[in-house]
């Protein structure tokens, strides 16, 4: 069975994907410094406390201090990862980007607008784990929409190019995007409302 | 225990839960942002279970914190 997409086509949402779970590498490293800042420091304040009580509290203070902010860093990044993404429809690419404090950004693209897709997938991490950057380039002031560490950036270029030239899509390419993504990212199937209509 | 003591443990007791709501108030603006982009039939979108758990760990992890710089201070002030 297969779909083409067109103008026409009532808006939906098709796929919802997260950045990589490799960006959780820095958040992860931030906890393990501050856990390991923290003991050195409470070490060191054990140390000074006999012979100057004051030095070593201020150690104590600093190594707590370290612990309670890298804690807070590292939920923040987790929090960041968790919310931001990308969502497709069967028009348009929704990007969150959303980090506490700092960013909150929406950009809305039309796939029909799409002047280029390119994939890259440079170094042996991201070949071997399969992400890599989608650079979209749009008309006029937009430019390009650069998208980093996006998992299985080649099956969402091909499906988004698909969409973009109105080539039928079958549905078997949103039941294998379904199959990677469900167990972590919502997935809507074209489809089933159609087959209810039907 | 001096007074001195009781400040210290307040201050970083109020620092951990600072931080928590500060972060927790700023994630319900946005999702709730989100969930208008993405339509309330599509709000799972947003309003993951992943989240939800991330933030349940949150909590527990600050309430976890707040115990465990209590019981640093009190040790060395002892």
């Amino acid at each position: 069975m297969t779909f083409t997409f067109n103008k026409n086509t009532e808006e939906s949402v098709i796929l919802s994907i997260q950045d990589h779970w490799i960006v959780l590498l820095k958040p992860v490293i931030l906890l393990v410094c501050g856990v390991t800042l923290f003991v050195f420091l409470a070490y060191i304040a054990m140390l000074f406390k006999p012979n100057s009580w004051i030095l070593g509290l201020v150690f104590m203070l600093l190594g707590l201090f370290f612990l309670v902010v890298c804690v807070h860093f590292f939920f923040v990044y987790l929090l960041h990862w968790s919310i931001s993404g990308l969502v497709f429809t069967t028009k348009r690419i929704i990007d969150l980007r959303f980090f506490p404090y700092v960013e909150d950004d929406v950009i809305h693209a039309e796939i029909f607008n799409i002047n280029e897709i390119e994939k890259w997938k440079h170094g042996v991490f991201r070949n071997l784990l399969n992400y890599g950057d989608l650079i979209i380039r749009l008309p006029g002031k937009t430019g390009m929409l650069d998208f980093k560490n996006v998992p299985h950036p080649g099956r969402i270029s091909n499906l988004l190019e698909n969409i973009r030239l109105h080539r039928p899509v079958e549905k078997k390419d949103f039941q294998h995007l379904g199959a990677i993504f469900s167990k972590k990212y919502s997935f809507l199937d074209p489809y089933s409302k159609d087959e209810e209509e039907t | 225990m001096t007074w001195e003591t009781y400040l210290l443990i307040v201050f970083f007791n109020l620092l951990s839960l600072g931080f928590f709501f500060a972060v927790r108030k700023t994630v319900i603006h946005v999702t709730k942002s989100y969930t208008r982009i993405v339509g309330k039939e599509n709000r799972h979108m947003v309003l993951t279970t992943q989240l939800a758990l991330i933030r349940f760990v949150y909590l527990a992890t600050v309430i976890g914190l707040m115990v465990f710089s209590t019981s640093v201070l009190y040790y060395y002030f002892l």
